[in-house]
């Protein structure tokens, strides 16, 4: 046992390197702009106030929920957006909306479909070149609306086990849309096209490329154009580099590694991540922004109401626990137990966060929640977060 | 429950050890290695990336006359800024075969635990506040350990081997979206065996 003498001191020194501190942290500025317009009588308001308080109270880091409608616009700010040093969440956060961005491609295609650029009934493969699509199985047969819907039967690069390795080793490493869709290269499909759900975000990935090439311009472009100029949302941001990250007041994010209740900082490794996810779930954006954008949406301003009836056409998954999927929207219709209560919109999730957008039709109201812990398949903050959001859904969903 | 688990596996580890070298008068073996980990298992068409470094210290009892089997006690560390530092026990039975009488072959399994640390300090929520967590969560560890070494140095005391090793450690309860999470050890290692 003499060789363990001087084991283990050295095993006491790595231990004791090993503790850091914030390896994934990194500086970002708190912003403080002009008031936003808020109905501080918001007949919401004590309801809303208390469920945030309700669910910060169990653990959330942090959160920011915002409603309008006929009463005006109403946020409530709860919990910290940088627990270390006890900054709270303020109105003008910038924060990611991951998969929320898929309504905004989703729109600048159906854009391009009513200008006479896109069909949406094509195959991709009058969109797509035969190298990005032929290791994709069933590539040939698929069409722009099955992309949108997720009825493709494609496979989702993002639940891969050989992606969520990759990540894993390369935290700090943007991989490009190339990358990641070669993660589904040479694999079978999941069924045919057309014949079931299943979400995935290779499909939107070959979707911004159907649309770039519609368009004849990067995403980017296509966005600001049909988008983000018309509807004039300055607060909205595509491409995010470092720079912006530090000014423009965003979050900490916040992750649950082990399942175990304790979270740790992850912000720029979320980041990261979420820097790299593009039109699928690439947007960061203040949240009256994302309430603008769909008030807009509903109301006509940015497609046709024939479009927007197509977004609302609603695919259901044979065995899909899944909420049903229209083209770039979710359909809820299940926050009420004894009756139907009709809420669409799209959530998001990602490393360090999660969040979500709803219109609720019948009380014309919108909500925005965004959240800076992340979610997991089973973890804790899973339930912590989906909790939350949940309480807050049903609430406006079933208010009258 | 945790704590039991890494008690058994020590006294495990070590009553048969110890029950070994008292029965059969084998000296012990032991072993360093050192090489890098990754997460990755070869069935996953996983690239390997993100290398980092892992050391490995074990004791070996032989198990038979031809000293082909035996059962090791294995200590390692890897150290993975980005992920979390990982420090293990490992108990292995080994199969060791001699070709060609200066080639051994090896492969192993047994059962590990791992403490798997934070690459950040970790936050808890006490009902109140926010406070450091636990620095460590406790991993089930399921290696299996395939090698091949040269007995190319023989010395009055005892005979060294060089050898090179794949280790894949799968990891139970990591976390509930990487479950099992598979770690790759590429190592390269030298074992001593005493004469004595």
């Amino acid at each position: 046992m003499k060789q363990f003498r001087f084991i283990l001191p050295v095993l006491f020194l790595v231990i004791a390197q090993s503790c850091r501190k914030d390896i994934y942290s990194t500086s970002t500025a708190v912003i403080n702009g002009p008031a936003l317009p808020v109905n501080f009588d918001h007949p919401m308001k004590d309801s809303l106030v208390f469920l945030v308080k309700k669910h910060i109270d169990k653990g959330v880091t942090g959160a920011q929920v915002m409603v309008k409608n006929a009463d005006g616009l109403f946020v409530v700010n709860g919990g910290y957006a940088k627990v270390e040093s006890k900054v709270p969440f303020t109105d003008h956060i910038t924060a990611w909306i991951y998969s929320i961005s898929k309504t905004y491609l989703v729109v600048t295609a159906l854009r391009l479909k009513e200008k006479g650029l896109l069909n949406l009934d094509a195959k991709i493969s009058q969109y797509l070149s035969a190298d990005v699509i032929s290791p994709i199985a069933n590539a040939d047969k698929i069409t722009v609306r099955q992309l949108m819907n997720h009825s493709s039967g494609m496979l989702n690069h993002t639940v891969e086990p050989s992606f969520q390795l990759y990540q894993l080793n390369n935290p700090l490493t943007v991989l490009s849309l190339e990358k990641k869709i070669s993660f589904i290269y040479n694999k079978p499909a999941l069924f045919e096209p057309g014949t079931d759900f299943f979400y995935s975000n290779s499909g939107y990935t070959l979707l911004q490329w159907v649309v770039e090439k519609a368009a004849g311009k990067p995403y980017a472009q296509v966005l600001q154009e049909e988008i983000l100029q018309p509807l004039q949302l300055t607060k909205t941001y595509y491409g995010v580099n470092d720079a912006q990250i530090a000014a423009l007041g965003f979050p900490n994010y916040y992750f649950e590694r082990y399942n175990n209740g304790q979270i740790e900082n992850v912000t720029q490794w979320h980041n990261t991540i979420a820097k790299g996810l593009q039109g699928y779930g690439g947007i960061a954006a203040n949240g009256l922004d994302v309430i603008r954008f769909m008030e807009a949406l509903i109301k006509g301003q940015i497609v046709s109401s024939a479009s927007l009836q197509e977004m609302r056409t609603w695919v259901q998954g044979k065995n899909s626990t899944e909420p049903d999927y229209g083209l770039g929207f979710e359909y809820y219709g299940r926050y009420n137990k004894t009756e139907p209560t009709v809420t669409y919109g799209h959530e998001g999730d990602g490393l360090g966060g999660t969040t979500q957008v709803i219109y609720v039709p019948a009380n014309d109201t919108y909500l925005f929640i965004t959240i800076n812990a992340g979610r997991q398949l089973f973890g804790e903050y899973l339930f912590k977060t989906s909790d939350m959001k949940i309480d807050l859904c049903r609430y406006v969903a079933t208010y009258r | 429950m945790k704590l039991n688990l890494i008690i058994f596996i020590i006294s495990f580890s070590f009553g048969c050890t110890l029950t070994g070298a008292a029965q059969q008068s084998k000296p012990l073996g032991f072993d360093v290695a050192a090489g890098v980990q990754t997460y990755y298992a070869p069935f996953l068409k996983a690239d390997v990336v993100g290398l980092q470094p892992v050391v490995i210290a074990s004791v070996h009892q032989p198990l038979n006359i031809k000293n082909t089997i035996a059962l090791s006690f294995r200590l390692g560390y890897n150290k993975h800024p980005k992920q979390g530092d990982a420090l293990f026990t490992q108990v292995l039975f080994q199969y060791n075969p001699v070709i060609a009488k200066r080639i051994e072959l090896g492969i192993g399994t047994g059962i590990g635990y791992q403490f798997s640390f934070y690459p950040s300090a970790p936050l808890k929520w006490n009902g109140a506040e926010w406070v450091e967590g636990k620095a460590a969560k406790g991993v089930l560890q399921l290696p299996v350990l395939a090698s091949a070494g040269y007995r190319s140095i023989h010395t009055k005391a005892g005979n060294f081997t060089p050898y090179l090793a794949y280790q894949l450690n799968v990891l139970m309860g990591y976390t509930p979206d990487l479950s099992p999470l598979p770690s790759s050890y590429f190592l390269l290692g030298v074992k001593y065996s005493s004469k004595k």
